[in-house]
């Protein structure tokens, strides 16, 4: 059984940015994870798959660096 | 005969009648004169009555002047009161026996004989009739009164009216005078003018004399309408047409080519030019105080004969006016009668004025539609210039929001950029994967568009406008146009923007990109306000309905701090500002432009904190129910 490749969060508001990201990525060959606010990664993410967190710093409700606290 | 084919007309006119004489004196003067017959006559006073004795007919103004004068005089200058008769003596036959009967009752006090031919009549019949009664002449020249040798106790006036003096008239109307037109009627029936035929040849050696006398009125209307330049008509009296002299001088005056010089003032204004004309008033008073003299018990033969001039130069102005004829030349002391004043002569004070205020009247409506143009020009200056200002604001507010505008552009410019590599490693992928690929370019173009809207927004904010472009246009899309802007900035300020818009669409007639402006301008100037508030928690809500009276209605509410009530009108004011960078001319260039628009715009408080601006404008159209 082959490893899965590593997992990447992006957290963006803006959809088509956030799509853009997750092309990219995964054309990278990187599982990719999209939400479209902080609040929602905290409230789906797992918590033994952590691999990395792609943030925007500018969003609505909870912004980056907030969720980085 | 014609004099005779008059008899019916006569008769009336011979019957005697009382001037200036209440009636109650000439009553009792009568009774007593019935009561005492003739006896001791010499010695008592002479009878209260005058019996003027007119020659030719009765009627004639001249002799109505006359007597008049005479009558007033009479009852004026005494306090006795005498009765005045007065006889006409055309009647030929028989008139010894009609006076005979007619005052064979009523005693005479003194008789007045008036003209030549009644002078005559008077001396001739005197014996017959009143032998004893004192005789006063008048009318009588100069010539016939020694010719006529009378006794003592007759005296009179006696008037001058020599045939040089209507030459030296005829002179002052015509300067070159070289012809003389005689109108009149034949010598033999003129009463006053006899001694003009024998005056006449003396004139013979100077001037040319063109006799129409005697001609009948046909004749006399060919001949005096086309007499030489160089021509006076001297009239003499025609008797037979109308009523006497004044209507035969009338009957050819308005044909003649020359002026007329006539010798009777009472011929004045009948189409006479003028002369030196007899005057009866002054006449008959001055043979009236004869009268009175003698009846006051002076004798006759006491009072010398009164030689007078009794006439004055009187002409006619509208004549004189016709003939062209300058007031200049006429003899010194001349009367000039109906003078009638031009209208600028006679008004031209009333004219003056009248002529000043139309003048100052168009002076005022040009000063006026002076000013009206200026201000229009200035008007139309003021417009470009608040179209300026509108547009500078327009470009401080887009540049104010630049920052979030960059962030939104930057987006799908860093999406795109994602996209491109995506692609790239899709298609170096063994095999390529080029469906992949395909469906990436078609995100890339999505994007690519999204970028181009936002350009093409923030281009129709900057762009320039000259005039207003008057357009339909649905309030909600603007408004939808202008939270595209703002929501970038409510997210930057961590402000939650919500838009209400109204259901159905708001047509209003107005240039889209200004109520865009005004919407931003209040937007911006709400966010502003909540600069303090903590972060997230400042909300700001935009709401478009349809209101009252066919009107939009659009609000904009903050969650600020409000606004004191004694600011709600200030807010609006130009430069008013309470931040520190702030302009002050966001809320004022908002309600510039919304009065453009006949729109209306106001300040208050929202019930849950805050302040809600409001404005109104006008649907263009009304909405189907």
């Amino acid at each position: 059984m082959t490893t899965l490749p590593p997992i990447i969060h992006v957290v963006d508001d803006d959809a088509s940015l956030r799509a853009a990201l997750g092309e990219l990525l995964s054309a990278c060959g990187y599982r990719v994870a999209l939400y479209e606010s902080a609040e929602q990664l905290l409230k789906t993410l797992p918590g033994e798959d952590r691999g990395c967190i792609l943030l925007d710093v500018q969003m609505a409700g909870l912004s980056g660096p907030q969720l980085q606290d | 005969m014609r004099c005779c084919a008059r008899g019916g007309f006569t008769v009336g006119l011979a019957g005697g009648y009382i001037l200036h004489s209440a009636h109650s004196h000439r009553v009792s003067s009568l009774r007593r004169s019935l009561a005492g017959p003739a006896a001791g006559a010499e010695s008592e006073p002479l009878p209260s009555s005058v019996l003027i004795l007119n020659q030719v007919r009765a009627g004639l103004p001249w002799y109505a002047a006359f007597s008049a004068a005479f009558g007033s005089i009479l009852n004026a200058g005494s306090e006795r009161r005498f009765s005045v008769y007065s006889e006409n003596l055309d009647l030929a036959a028989s008139r010894v026996h009609y006076l005979q009967n007619k005052y064979r009752d009523t005693p005479i006090g003194v008789l007045v004989a008036q003209g030549s031919s009644a002078l005559e009549f008077v001396m001739r019949s005197r014996a017959e009739l009143w032998p004893a009664v004192p005789v006063i002449f008048a009318a009588v020249d100069e010539e016939t009164a020694a010719r006529l040798n009378l006794p003592s106790d007759v005296t009179g006036t006696i008037y001058q009216l020599p045939f040089r003096n209507m030459v030296a008239a005829a002179q002052a109307l015509v300067p070159n005078l070289k012809r003389i037109a005689l109108v009149g009627d034949p010598w033999e029936r003129q009463a006053f003018r006899r001694h003009y035929q024998e005056q006449i040849p003396a004139f013979a050696a100077q001037f040319e004399f063109i006799d129409l006398i005697g001609l009948p009125m046909t004749e006399i209307r060919k001949r005096v309408a086309v007499l030489p330049d160089d021509t006076a008509i001297i009239y003499t009296g025609l008797m037979d047409e109308g009523a006497g002299p004044h209507e035969g001088l009338a009957a050819f005056a308005t044909v003649a080519n020359r002026p007329i010089v006539i010798d009777a003032e009472t011929s004045i204004g009948y189409g006479g030019t003028g002369g030196f004309v007899a005057t009866p008033v002054p006449m008959g008073q001055a043979t009236a105080r004869i009268a009175l003299r003698i009846l006051d018990g002076e004798a006759a033969s006491k009072i010398p004969v009164v030689r007078g001039d009794f006439t004055r130069p009187v002409f006619d102005w509208r004549q004189l006016q016709r003939f062209g004829i300058s007031e200049s030349g006429l003899p010194a002391g001349s009367e000039v009668r109906f003078r009638e004043f031009s209208l600028w002569g006679q008004y031209r004070w009333q004219m003056a004025a009248i002529f000043f205020f139309i003048v100052l009247q168009a002076a005022l409506i040009g000063w006026l539609l002076l000013e009206h143009h200026r201000r229009r020009i200035v008007e139309k200056k003021l417009r470009a210039r608040l179209l300026e200002v509108i547009h500078l604001n327009r470009t401080a507010t887009a540049g104010a929001l630049s920052a979030s505008v960059a962030h939104e552009l930057n987006q799908p410019l860093a999406a795109i950029q994602s996209y491109a590599e995506a692609a790239t490693l899709y298609l170096e992928s063994d095999p390529p994967d080029i469906e992949r690929a395909e469906q990436i370019l078609a995100n890339i173009r999505r994007d690519d568009q999204r970028a181009s809207d936002i350009i093409s927004h923030l281009r129709g904010l900057l762009k320039k406008r000259d005039e207003l472009e008057l357009q339909e246009c649905d309030l909600n899309k603007t408004v939808g146009d202008a939270l595209q802007i703002l929501r970038p900035e409510a997210l930057k300020r961590g402000i939650t923007l919500d838009a209400h818009e109204a259901k159905s669409p708001l047509p209003v007639r107005a240039d889209p990109i200004h109520l865009q402006q005004v919407i931003l301008n209040l937007a911006v100037n709400g966010m502003d306000a909540m600069r303090d508030c903590a972060p997230g928690s400042g909300k700001m809500s935009i709401q478009t309905a349809l209101g009252e009276e066919s009107a939009v209605e659009v609000r904009v509410a903050d969650s600020g701090m409000g606004i004191p009530t004694d600011k709600l009108n200030t807010v609006f004011d130009a430069f008013y500002t309470t931040k520190r960078d702030g302009t002050g001319l966001g809320l004022s260039i908002a309600r510039a432009i919304v009065e453009i628009y006949g729109g209306k715009i106001w300040a208050e408080n929202g019930a849950g904190g805050g302040a809600v601006f409001c404005f109104t404008l006008p649907l263009s159209r009304m909405l189907a129910a």
